[in-house]
Parts: structure tokens; sequence; C-alpha cells
């Protein structure tokens, strides 16, 4: 009876978990989130191959100015004579860049913030934050002009712009989770075996604190598609960039004459950003363990 | 003199939905619970005892989980065809529970105050002002000092033990005739657990509530009940009076629970002895079929326990038990 | 005895400092440890048990510096702890080590049991990829696991097995020392068994020195050698196992004795051994600290606090009355 190694051949035969495949299986059972995918493997093969397969030039002047959607323009064309559909295949790949870089810097600037703030606490969480609340009660969208008209418009200038006025939200999320997690036992059994700071928060925190970072970081990309889009509506986006918010921008004073000039950049814009945000949802459910389990 | 039990559980089968299938929780279970008594339900965790008081409290999480045959007669009503709304009358009245940990059943936004007389108001209806007066005698009843002062303490403001005792003052507030208890001492200490038994004792006596007591531990079964119930994968495995069960226990998983419990001796002597064991560990209720479920770690196995379920056996007056291995030895 | 303490702890007093009510408060303090000496000689376990609060698991951490001790000392085969650099104290980590009472949340979730006994090795540097897999595997049969179990993740075992994983984390870097943090207490009392004769056998086997620490008095019977009883941060009774048993004279000890449930039917108690909860550690009692509880206390007992004497052959009692 002493023998503690005795193993009965009806405990639970467990076959190894991958994580990843259960968490494509749950994604994958939810129906928006696969739309969301398929709207996103739509828009990305667009930006990738649409230019090469739809060649004409955004900007060029290759038709008469308003021309509504038909036969020659399918999607018309813009009060200058530039084809619309041009600039929707065109201005994806701009988007798209503006929407992934923008999200990286703010991921950067938040997470570094937020593993920080959270995980030292004491003097550094208290001056981080306020600098992180000084930020928040700026008004975004004001701030962010501010710095793009200070200096000329530029795309760079106006990723680093969306980064600096939406950093907040994950630098404030990343803060929370590495607060709790850092009480756990498991961070206490880290050190315990002489881990360092930097092992504890990047190789053990940080992996515990990724699925709510993941979700924020997929509804970012969004977020800064949005806030592009309304930089150029203002008229502050940059002139040599072929965005859909530049088309949008460029066109709204002939919203009236030529509706299609305006409406197809914003369907394009909504659709993106709702596949995003449909990801997101899916991700968000699928990386929580707790609905995984049964 | 046979007295009608209060409550009987009878073929109580419980099923959760699973994505690798149904798993059975609980297998035909039978048990009853008579008037003013104790009733001691014992096992290791996942062996069912919690399903057990959830069934009987109708607070299984369905989906995924089904209570798909059985009954269970409260008075010789049958619980199990009530609708929710009859239900909610029953609950907190007639039969009420309380949980393991009592910091996370108080609701933190409350004074304890507001939370033991809502729950009188809630089933009787009284007035505000009666509704506290009965609070404040409850929480005297239950062993807190001042307790015209403490009802307007929040949980976090309260020892673990004190919060334990508002947590029977509101399960008892109804004045139910049957207090479910499920592992109600394992998260206090020692000093405050006999604290906690003596009043779960006085109340049996005083109100005449019947308490059922569920736990892993056998020695606090031994120190509280009456009459016990060995619970093993979902299936009752002995059952008897608590003298007949320690001094006497047949099924071999009893006689396993019994001894692996470290006892206090008096004279320890200067050598530390090795502790007894169950080996192995409970099985995947996924993969229990038609055999003894114990089969696997019972040391005195033999070509049926894994053919057949064990035939009921009986051992003494109100004492019996579940094995292939007693059947063949009477 | 003539062999050298593994571990002798003196004078550790652990106190925190809370946050200010306002700005213009003192900053209250719980005085969670407050001077307890004791010693652990090699391959020997040594018992520290009380009631929650009683600073049993402070002392665990404090002893492994895991919180910042306020004043004592703890030497580790003559080495002070305390008196470290970081640096200096990482490296003697490979020499002491801790099993905390929740196997589950003591495992970093998303790593497979392989993993997590391997983390200590990969953190010290011991060892070549190669050996630290070989004595992963060895470390996994040891405790009585299966080698093909090291790629599940700490959700897939049972109780009893996340805590093999942890007692096998704990063996990985070969320490001297191992602080046991109440390893049981989470446990079923059916799997409890396996895991203390678990951490007896590999004792004798690797002659491993425990600190080990509970609130349950039948399981610090059977498995210590020696015992120190806590209450409020202090020791009131330290002795060898047998004495304690046999010569029980705090009356602290007594009630914790008489309020452990027991099989055994004849001696039922009549009713609980202690009224009322354990006091504040912020605002201790003055005198001795039981007397608030003490059926016992005489008016000394709320002046002056007693200090540890011994009234028998290694056998220390604080108490006026003993």
């Amino acid at each position: 009876m002493s023998n503690t190694t005795n193993v009965t051949s009806m405990e639970v035969e467990y076959r190894p978990d991958r994580p990843l495949v259960e968490i494509w299986r749950m994604f994958f059972a939810n129906k928006a989130a696969v739309f969301g995918l398929v709207l996103w493997t739509l828009i990305i093969f667009t930006a990738f191959l649409g230019p090469v397969i739809y060649s004409t030039d955004p900007f060029d002047l290759v038709g008469a100015p308003m021309e509504p959607p038909g036969e020659e323009f399918l999607l018309g064309t813009d009060y200058l004579g530039r084809d619309i559909l041009a600039g929707i295949i065109h201005g994806a790949s701009v988007t798209l860049a503006i929407g992934f870089s923008a999200t990286i810097f703010t991921v950067i600037i938040g997470v570094t913030i937020g593993v920080l703030a959270g995980y030292y606490g004491g003097w550094v969480d208290t001056v981080l934050m306020r600098v992180t609340e000084f930020f928040q009660v700026l008004p975004a969208l004001l701030f962010a002009m501010v710095l793009v008209s200070l200096f000329t418009a530029s795309l760079y200038l106006i990723v680093l712009a969306i980064a600096v006025v939406t950093w907040t939200g994950i630098a404030r999320l990343t803060r929370a989770e590495f607060m709790k997690i850092k009480e756990r036992e498991f961070v206490l059994a880290e050190r315990a075996m002489g881990a360092r700071n930097t092992r504890i928060i990047w190789k053990v925190i940080l992996p515990n604190a990724l699925p709510p970072l993941i979700v924020t970081m997929a509804l970012g990309v969004g977020v800064a598609i949005l806030f592009e889009a309304a930089l150029s509506f203002l008229g502050l986006g940059d002139p040599n960039a072929y965005s859909w918010g530049y088309m949008i921008g460029s066109s709204r004073e002939y919203i009236w004459d030529s509706w299609w000039a305006v409406t197809f950049p914003g369907f394009a814009i909504f659709l993106t950003v709702l596949g995003i945000s449909l990801i997101g949802d899916g991700l968000n459910d699928a990386l929580n363990p707790k609905l995984r389990e049964l | 003199m046979r007295q009608e039990p209060l409550l009987q559980v009878k073929g109580l089968c419980v099923e959760f939905a699973t994505r690798k299938g149904n798993v059975q929780v609980l297998n035909h279970l039978d048990l009853h619970l008579d008037p003013g008594e104790a009733l001691g339900i014992v096992g290791e965790s996942g062996c069912g005892k919690s399903m057990m008081a959830l069934s009987i409290m109708r607070l299984i999480p369905a989906p995924p989980g089904n209570i798909s045959a059985g009954q269970i007669l409260l008075n010789n009503s049958d619980l199990l065809q009530l609708n929710e709304k009859q239900m909610q009358d029953v609950r907190g009245n007639e039969i009420s529970m309380i949980f393991q940990e009592p910091m996370t059943s108080l609701n933190p936004v409350f004074s304890i105050g507001m939370q033991v007389s809502e729950n009188i108001r809630r089933h009787q209806s009284a007035t505000r002002a009666v509704a506290r007066e009965k609070t404040i005698q409850m929480l005297k009843a239950v062993g807190i000092p001042v307790p015209e002062l403490r009802i307007k303490q929040y949980p976090h403001e309260l020892s673990g033990g004190m919060r334990q005792r508002v947590m029977i003052a509101m399960a008892l507030s109804c004045q139910p005739s049957v207090l479910i208890a499920d592992e109600p001492t394992t998260a206090l200490d020692v000093t405050i657990q006999a604290q906690i038994f003596d009043l779960l004792k006085q109340i049996q006596q005083d109100m005449n509530t019947s308490i059922i007591l569920i736990t892993h531990d056998m020695s606090v079964i031994a120190e509280f009940a009456d009459r016990v119930a060995v619970m093993y994968a979902g299936s009752k495995v002995e059952e008897g009076l608590v003298r007949d069960i320690i001094d006497n226990p047949h099924h071999p998983y009893t006689q396993g629970l019994i001894r692996c419990v470290p006892f206090l001796k008096k004279d320890p002597g200067t050598e530390r002895e090795e502790l007894n064991e169950i080996p192995g560990v409970v099985p995947d209720m996924r993969l229990i079929g038609s055999e003894c479920s114990f089969a696997p770690r019972c040391r005195y196995v033999m070509d049926h326990c894994h053919e057949k379920k064990p035939p009921e056996v009986q051992i003494g007056k109100k004492h019996h038990a579940f094995c292939w291995y007693l059947e063949e030895g009477k | 005895m003539n062999s050298q303490p593994v571990l002798k702890v003196e004078n550790l007093r652990t106190h925190f400092k809370l946050s200010k009510p306002h700005p213009f408060a003192e900053a209250p303090i719980v005085y969670a440890l407050d001077g307890v000496s004791f010693e652990i000689k090699r391959g020997k376990t040594f018992g520290l048990v009380g009631e929650s609060g009683c600073g049993k698991s402070t002392t665990a951490l404090s002893v492994l510096r895991l919180v910042e001790p306020t004043s004592g000392s703890v030497k580790l085969k003559g080495t002070d702890i305390c008196q470290l650099t970081r640096k200096e104290l990482r490296h003697s980590r490979r020499f002491m080590q801790i099993i905390f009472q929740d196997p589950y949340s003591s495992m970093n979730p998303r790593t497979t049991a392989g993993e997590i006994i391997r983390s200590p090795l990969k953190i010290l540097k011991i060892g070549t990829p190669q050996e630290q897999n070989d004595r992963v595997e060895e470390l996994i049969k040891l405790v009585g696991l299966r080698p093909e179990q090291r790629n599940l993740y700490p959700h897939q075992f049972s109780g009893g097995q996340r805590q093999r994983i942890c007692v096998a984390r704990a063996l990985a870097p070969n320490p001297d020392f191992i602080v046991c943090d109440e390893p049981v207490s989470a446990l079923d009392v059916a799997i409890q068994a396996q895991i203390l004769n678990l951490l007896m056998r590999l004792q004798r086997e690797f002659s491993l020195t425990y600190l080990f620490i509970s609130h349950d008095m039948a399981v610090i019977q059977h498995v210590c050698d020696h015992i120190a009883v806590m209450y409020l941060g202090k020791i009131v009774e330290k002795t060898n196992r047998r004495s304690l048993f046999l010569n029980v004279k705090h009356p602290y000890t007594k009630a914790l004795l008489s309020a452990v449930p027991t099989t055994d039917i004849k001696t039922k108690r009549s009713s609980a051994p202690l009224k009322g909860d354990v006091p504040s550690p912020m605002n201790p009692p003055s005198g001795c600290r039981f007397h608030t509880r003490c059926h016992l206390a005489e008016a000394c007992c709320f002046e002056e606090d007693p200090r540890l004497r011994e009234i028998l052959p290694d056998h220390w009692v604080a108490c006026h009355l003993a």
C-alpha cells in the first residue's frame, strides 16, 4: 500500500491539449466571427492583389467628372473624374497599413506603460497613471488634429498622432491585468525559484494577460482606421496617400451631386471596421478558457 | 416506530452534457432524511456530493446539467414537479443551503442586516421593522455579539467565522425544515470549526432542523452527524449510523477513507509512521460503465467487479453497502 | 545532536506598514511576525502550527525572503539570507524551495507540467537542455506521475497530481531545504495521505530538511520532528513531537488539540474549546497575546508578555502559568 506510484487504469486518458486548435474550433463555431474573417480575407486580398488586377491609378483623371456608377465606371467617378473603384482598391492597402501600424505603435506605448505601472506599482504607477489620465482627458480627435496641423501632414505623422491619442486604453487594460495576475501565487512561485523581473513580466505574466489584449488590439485596428478617415475627412490627411478617408474628405463638398463618391469608400470603411469588430468579439469568446472548458 | 422521512431522494440520476459526451454525475442515488436528523455525506471531490445538494435545491445549471430520472420528495411532494416559481418558495423557506466560502456567498455591497432581513421579507410578508427585529434575533441566535451594531456592517468587516454565522442566520431565518451545509467549515480554522459545529448542533436541537452535512473529511462526520452515506463516483457505496460505519466499515472505500485520516495520538512516539492511503485517483466519470467504479483502486477486487454493478448488501439494521466482495463473503 | 542546523532562524520580525488612512496619520503596522527563533537539523521536519493570522505563512515567506523581514537573521547552512544582495539571493534559491498550499494557483496555467518542473532549472541555469530534460523525466517518475503526462496542462490534472507536480518542481534544483506551506490543506483527506507519504519518502531518500506549515494538528503530528505552536506572530510553545503531545503545557495548544475532529467517537469533546476570534495583529493585546481568549488568564497575563522558557528538557513554553 505504500507504493504511491500506483496508477489506475481508469484514470483520465487525456491527449495533450493543443490550445491553438481549441481556440480555432471555438472561433469557427461563431458565425459572426467567421463572417468577419471572410470580410477581412477579401479586404486583404484586395489590398495585395487588387492593384495588380485593376491597375488604373486612382489619381489619374480617367473620365468625366461626377460620372454616376455605370457600365464604364462600375462605381462612378469623383468631381475630378477619378475612378472610384480604383480608389477603393488602391486605398485598401493604405487604409490597412494605417490601421495596423497605428495599432502597433499604440500597443508599444500602451503595453510598456501599462506593464511598468502595473508590475512595479508605487510611485511609478502613480506618475504613469497621472500621465495616462492627462492623455485621456484630452479630446482625442482635437488633439490629433493639432498634432497633424502643427507639422506637414504625412502618413507617418498621422499614424503617430493616432497612436498618441489612443494608447491609453491599452495601457489601462495592461496595467489592470498585470496588477491582477502579479498577485497570483504562480508569480510568487517564480520569484521563489529565483526568476528575474524581466522573465516574470514577459514570460509569465504577459502570456496570461494576452487574451484581453489581443481583443483590444483587434478593435484598435478599427479605431485607427476610423481615426484616419476622420482626419482625412477634415482635410488633414496625407494628400499623397490615396486612402478611403481621403476619398471621402475630398468629395465631401460634392456629396449632393455625386453621392457615390462618398458612399462607396464610406461603405468600405464600414465593412472593414465591422469585420475586425466581429473578429475581435469572436476572439474574445474563443480566448476565454471558461467558455472553452466544456 | 418507523417515522415518515422528511426528505427522500429516490433513484436520482443527473447528467451533464459535455463535448465529449454525456457524463452521469449521479447514478441512481437513494437517500432519506428523517426529521431532526443530521445526515452526513462524505466522499472525495468529484464524487457527486455537491451535485446531490444542488439537485435537491434544483440549482443544477441547466444546460449542461439535467436531472434525467428520479424523485426528490419533501414531505411526500415531488420537488422535481414544481415550476421555478414554486421552487423559489421552497428555497430558503423550507430548504436552505450554506456554502463553503462565506465571503463569496455574501453580497459585498449590502450590509449583513440588509441581506438577512431581505431574505425574511421575501418569504414572509413582514414589515421592515418586524424583519429587522427578527434579523437581530437570528444573529443573536447564531452567537454574533451585539447584533444591533453588527447589522450595519459589511461582509468584509467580519472574520471568516462570523461570516459563516451570518450565512447560517440567513439560511435559518425562515425556519427551514432542511438545512444543507456544503463543506461549511473547510475554509475555517479548527477552533472556529468547532464553534460552528456547536452552533449547528444547537440549532438542530432547538429548532428541530434536519441537517445534511457534506464533507470530504470522515472525522468531521464522526464529530457531527448521526447517520452517514459514503459516496464514490456518483453512487452511494455504504450507508449507516455513524457509529456503525466508523467502528465497523464494510465497503473497502469506506475503510480506506477512515484509515487515511491522520488521527491524533496521545503519545505519538519518537518515530514517524507512514499514513495509510487509498492509492490512485478518482476515476473519470466519462469512463464509468456498468462495473463497480471503485474496482481499479480496490484491494479486494474480483473478476465480476469489472462486469456488473455491485449489489446492495444488508449488514445490519440501517446499515448497508454495495460491494461484490461483501456479497461473496455473506 | 552535534550536526550543524541547516536552517537557523533568530529573532525574526516582519512588520507590514499599511497605507495611511489620511496624510497626517501614523501608518498602521501589522505585527505579522514578532520575534521568532528556531532551528532545523538536516533531514528533519520542523512544524509550525496555528490558526490563520498567527504568522505561520509570513514566517514561510520571510525565511525565503519572499517578503522582506524587518529584523532578525535566517541562516541557511551558515549564510545569512537576510544579508545577501539580490543577485546572491537569486543564486541561493537553488538550495531552498517552496511548495504552496494551492497547487493549481501556484502553477502558470499556460505551461505544461514538464515546463513547470523544468522552470527552476531554466531560471537558475542548471545543466544543458538535454540534462534538464532528463532531470524532468526522472522527477516525474519520482513523484509518481507517468512520463507522458509531462505534456499536459495543470487543469488536466486532479488536485493530488497537481501537488505532485509542485513537489517535483521544488525538488528539481536539488535543494537542501524546502518550505511546505500547508501542502495538503487544499486537498481531499483521502489524497492528503498520498502527498504526505510522498513528502516523507523523498525526505528520507534525499535527506531533505522541511519547514512544514499547517493548521492541522493531526497532520503536524504525523510528519514533524519538532513543532512550534504560533499565536499572533509569536511562538507560544516549542518542543519535539513526543513532548508536545505528551506534556502539552500552553492553554492555546491544549485548545487547538481538543478542537481537532476525530473519528474516535469515545473521545468526543463536549463543546468548542475556544470562544471568539483571533484578535487583529494590527493591534495585538497587551501582555500575553492570548489572554483575551484564555480561560486561565490572571492579572499578570494582562500586563507582562511571557517569555519563552524551557520548563522541561527541550520543551519551551511562553506562559506565566505553565
